[in-house]
């Protein structure tokens, strides 16, 4: 696997500085809220942001809680900014007005805003009435200060139709793109939306509107899923080479969590699969003590075995790779099973 | 969000079928094209079995010429009957001021939906793009 990893771009370090938001969103898979406190200094992000540099790591995400509320946001932004990472957040968008927005422009590079269908679903999916509305109201401040911006949306397995909405929305409001991202069981969403997560026919009538939708308004809409022949062509992308080396070579997408975990490719891969916490020591030492002892070369035999049973079993129309590959990780196969540090 | 209970996929294609061309409204486009003194130069049908538009080159030649404004004028009246995406009429006029050749071409329906290979749809792994 190369160093652009398996999406095609920079290994990415995506952070959960915060579970503090705004709102409660139905399907949010970290339990985020306005009542939730879980929060990480911001001079240890900026050292794991370092320490992931070295590593490797070339894109900054920032993710939440919502991101907007996390006080040193600027500052972490452009700690990654000044390493030469690429920066992005992703934001309910609610709170981006200019005073807060003002600060963090010079050091961002995207921005995602979540819009998750027409007014009233998303207003539904988000909990709070008149959310579509304030969010949208403030895209004219992302928009002046010159930030480039994209929308993103949250597939269930109810929703693929309100794509549409969102890529006309996309090209009204002056977007780049529309990034489609599979719904996770995790957290919040496995409570409140049980059964919602998008099948494989979901996934690829989504990879077919972002087809259709894409080249009639001139918005790029990326959906995070592959179809079956994408599965079948790159088996060489999908599943790294053991014995693995490097890091980024099996988790091209590294989550730290708002409690300082660290893991690999996705938020629901097995828990002893994690790298450990922030608080017990820097990034580049947990990397080094994850790779010597077996867990990177036990991850990739994860995605093996998940590219081994989606063929041998006839593979679905789509998939989305990771969460088929946290699912192997829980599952209880002899290969993952615990192995202390 | 109780009426989401169905599945996107099938509001989906509900969506598709309601956009295909009706044998109805290709019956009007070739009558009109029967009145019209315009000659069909170029004809391309998108979507396949399940045609969603259609586009049209059409020629004009000397005197004709002004009755392409009758052609779109039908063309207009077309869509707001069978709706679609109403894409400007491209035209190209030879000879001025008294054009001797009118070249027009024309978008009924969903001309712009029609789907590449499968191999070149936008999917990807997930994780990356904007939201990281």
């Amino acid at each position: 696997m190369g160093r652009a990893g398996p999406t095609g771009i920079a290994p990415v370090l995506q952070v959960h500085p915060t579970r503090l938001c705004n709102i409660a969103c139905a399907h949010c898979y970290s339990l985020s809220g306005p009542q939730a406190r879980e929060e990480l200094p911001g001079e240890l992000l900026s050292r794991c942001a370092e320490e992931a540099f070295d590593l490797g790591y070339r894109q900054l995400a920032v993710s939440g809680g919502e991101p907007l509320l996390y006080r040193p946001l600027a500052e972490l932004l452009a700690r990654a900014k000044a390493l030469g990472m690429v920066t992005t957040i992703t934001t309910n968008g609610m709170l981006a007005t200019a005073r807060r927005w003002a600060p963090l422009a010079p050091f961002l590079d995207v921005a995602a805003i979540s819009i998750d269908g027409r007014p009233d679903e998303h207003d539904a999916i988000r909990r709070r009435d008149g959310a579509f509305a304030r969010t949208v109201a403030n895209l004219e401040v992302v928009r002046a200060s010159g930030v480039p911006f994209g929308l993103i949306f949250t597939l269930t397995q109810h929703n693929a139709d309100s794509l549409e909405f969102v890529v006309r929305l996309a090209a009204r409001e002056g977007a780049r793109s529309v990034q489609v991202h599979p719904l996770t069981l995790d957290g919040r969403a496995a409570l409140t939306l049980p059964g919602a997560r998008p099948d494989g026919i979901e996934l690829v009538a989504a990879i077919s509107e972002a087809s259709r939708l894409g080249a009639e308004l001139g918005v790029v809409v990326h959906v995070d899923a592959i179809t079956a022949d994408q599965l079948l062509g790159h088996r060489d992308r999908l599943v790294p080479a053991r014995p693995v080396d490097d890091l980024v070579d099996v988790a091209p997408v590294l989550v730290v969590d708002a409690d300082g975990a660290v893991i690999p490719m996705t938020h629901e891969v097995s828990h002893d699969l994690r790298l450990g916490t922030l608080a017990d020591a820097g990034l580049g030492t947990l990397a080094a003590d994850w790779l010597a002892a077996g867990r990177a070369d036990r991850l990739a035999e994860a995605c093996q075995r998940t590219w081994d049973e989606l063929v041998d079993d006839g593979p679905p129309p789509a998939v989305y790779w990771y969460d088929e590959v946290a699912a192997r990780t829980r599952s209880g196969a002899p290969t993952l099973a615990p192995t202390p540090l | 969000m109780a009426s989401k209970e169905k599945r996107g996929s099938e509001k989906v294609m509900a969506a598709w079928k309601a956009r295909a061309l009706t044998e109805e409204s290709v019956r009007e486009i070739a009558a009109a094209l029967e009145k019209s003194p315009a000659t069909v130069e170029g004809a391309n049908v998108v979507g396949g079995e399940h045609a969603t538009g259609l586009s049209l080159s059409l020629r004009y030649d000397g005197d004709d010429g002004p009755w392409c404004g009758n052609d779109i004028l039908f063309w207009l009246r077309w869509h707001l009957s069978h709706g679609g995406v109403i894409r400007p009429p491209r035209i190209i006029i030879n000879g001025i001021p008294f054009p001797d050749l009118v070249r027009m071409e024309l978008d009924f329906g969903h001309v712009g939906a029609e789907l590449p290979a499968v191999q070149d749809r936008p999917g990807s792994l997930g994780a990356g793009g904007i939201g990281g």
